[in-house]
């Protein structure tokens, strides 16, 4: 506890220094620092166990604040560098982006590194909570459940005025999932790419993203590592898979409208012996037992002649958020509606194997999300927010859900 | 008497055209959409506005753009409102979003005309506003709003 009291004072600390350092630096370098601290309150109630259990969830999780530290230094017109430090609980720092970018003209910027690609409507902007409606981000990018890694390494983007709007474009590049320069076939090339068109200000827009493995990915994580970090399961040996979606954003008044669709279609090799381990120590249902086995019902230890090789499966998902925009004298009050569908026939419930206790517990994979939600912003610095939601899935053969409600406390500084 | 009320006419007469004169000046305040006198950006009415709203994060050269910014003041006030389409509240939000995840400068706020002008006419990448009669030499109009 001494610990985390610790990191807490170091972490307002370093958040005061860069406070006071922002407004000094904005003034006088092309250096400027910024950020956010948040803090979240969350509960989860009753859940159900692969065994058919409703479990007591854990009664309630206070998370200790968390921060963004931001910076950007310009060296001249064309060329500048960014920095995105993550401080989760207090006591761990994470460098979630860093990267150095040449910008030739608008229509044409270069930028290296370790980058969020441009995907979807989130990718960039999700550690950037106190502005969006919702706090949890779209399954898509879920820590359970990623459909695709969130970085990248080599990145080309670029806009253009076309018509009455913005026309933007981006490609993208890197080493692949996993390792798979230590793959017994080093034959992969992933490519990412994003469109997408934006007019009346900014008011519409409409995208498409896609990536392809081109090739084998591999898991970047161990058998009982915890939530894969990518789109290639922990149980696999090797994955080829591609993503691809559509999304869309219309802000009408005081009205913002957002819908996301995504496809994530793999053809994969099981590990013959992670999956053994996944069958005997990850408690997994009766039907993912059948997936997973040629004969479920053999008897004794599973034997690796008994394990289906093959997968090939799609992933989907899609989310509608509808958020409304009140201003008034006490600052701006934004209720806001969200429903989220996820498939995934592949994973299993027990997390420390790479599964999702959302959609690995439902009999088909599949589970539905509502929620409901409201922003408070006194300043445009503070940002409350509160929001419930429910999972529905099937479970059993029978239609159960359960609850969870969630309190989010943001406040930027330096901006 | 009747020189009297002549008085009172013409005295009457002239408040009405000074009270005229004043109402005129007020709704035909104009404001000027500035950048620095070295620079050689040009920007047309909606592209400024795509710009303000945070549509467009960069010059055509890729230098990105600095916005001055004084929304705290009626004046920004009004020009979202009516130029932009959107309140000084919604355009900071999505400045925010810009900055916190790289794409963009974060708009340098002001406090008045006099200080808009000075910080834009400094810096060849900045674009700011200020009301017309504000204009001097250190910077350069490139659009105006009724």
């Amino acid at each position: 506890m001494r610990i985390y009291q610790r990191h807490l004072v170091a972490v307002f600390c370093v958040s005061l220094l860069a406070m006071i350092g922002a407004e000094t630096a904005m003034a006088q370098t092309p250096l400027h620092m910024y950020g956010y601290f948040s803090t979240r309150f969350e509960k989860t109630y009753e859940t159900y166990g692969p065994n058919g259990v409703i479990d007591e969830a854990s009664p309630s999780d206070f998370a200790y604040p968390y921060f963004n530290l931001m910076g950007q230094y310009s060296i001249n017109d064309q060329f500048r560098a960014f920095l995105n430090i993550n401080g989760a609980k207090a006591s761990t720092l994470d460098l979630r982006n860093f990267w150095g970018e040449y910008s030739a003209s608008r229509n044409l910027n270069l930028r290296i590194g370790k980058i969020y690609r441009k995907f979807g409507l989130y990718n960039e902007i999700l550690d950037a909570v106190p502005t969006y409606y919702g706090i949890e981000a779209p399954e898509l990018f879920d820590a359970d459940h990623l459909m695709i890694s969130r970085t990248t390494m080599a990145m080309v983007y670029g806009a253009a005025d076309l018509g009455p709007g913005v026309f933007s474009y981006s490609g993208s590049t890197d080493n692949g999932e996993g390792d798979p320069l230590n793959a017994p076939s080093k034959n992969s090339f992933p490519f990412c790419y994003d469109f997408a068109y934006s007019f009346d200000g900014g008011n519409y827009t409409v995208g498409t993203s896609g990536y392809s493995t081109f090739g084998d990915a591999t898991p970047n994580v161990a058998i009982n590592g915890g939530s894969p970090k990518s789109g290639v399961l922990n149980w696999m040996a090797k994955d080829k898979f591609t993503v691809f979606g559509v999304y869309g954003e219309a802000k009408v008044n005081n009205l913002t409208l957002q819908g996301e669709y995504w496809t994530s279609a793999h053809k994969a090799v099981r590990d013959t012996a992670k999956v053994k381990t996944v069958v005997t120590s990850a408690g997994i249902s009766s039907i993912q037992r059948e997936r997973f086995l040629i004969n479920p019902a053999a008897p004794g230890a599973v034997k690796g002649t008994n394990v289906r090789t093959n997968a090939s499966y799609v992933i989907q998902t899609w989310y509608l958020r509808a958020g409304y925009s009140f201003e008034t004298g006490i600052g701006e009050i934004a209720p806001y509606l969200q429903w989220d569908w996820y498939k995934n026939p592949e994973t299993i419930a027990n997390k420390t194997y790479g599964g999702d206790d959302e959609a690995g517990v439902a009999d088909d994979g599949i589970f539905n999300k509502s929620t409901v939600g409201v922003i408070y912003r006194p300043t445009s610095e503070v940002a409350v927010k509160f929001d419930q939601s429910f999972h529905f899935y099937k479970f059993n053969g029978e239609n159960v859900r359960y609850p969870e409600i969630r309190l989010d406390f943001s406040f930027t500084f330096g901006i | 008497m009747k020189k009297r009320i002549q008085n009172i006419f013409m005295v009457t007469v002239l408040l009405v055209v000074i009270l005229a004169i004043g109402t005129t000046a007020t709704v035909q305040a104009q404001v000027s959409i500035i950048v620095a006198k070295s620079s050689t950006q040009k920007v047309s009415k909606e592209e400024a506005k795509d710009i303000f709203a945070g549509a467009t994060a960069a010059w055509g050269n890729g230098a990105k753009i600095q916005v001055i910014d004084q929304s705290d003041t009626e004046a920004g006030k009004k020009f979202y409102d009516e130029f932009v389409g959107k309140s000084a509240n919604q355009v900071r939000l999505q400045w925010t979003k810009l900055v916190l995840s790289g794409q963009a400068q974060a708009p340098k706020k002001c406090g008045d005309d006099e200080a808009v002008r000075k910080a834009v006419a400094e810096d060849p990448n900045a674009i700011g506003y200020i009301q017309s009669n504000a204009m001097d030499g250190s910077v350069k109009e490139i659009a105006r709003i009724q």
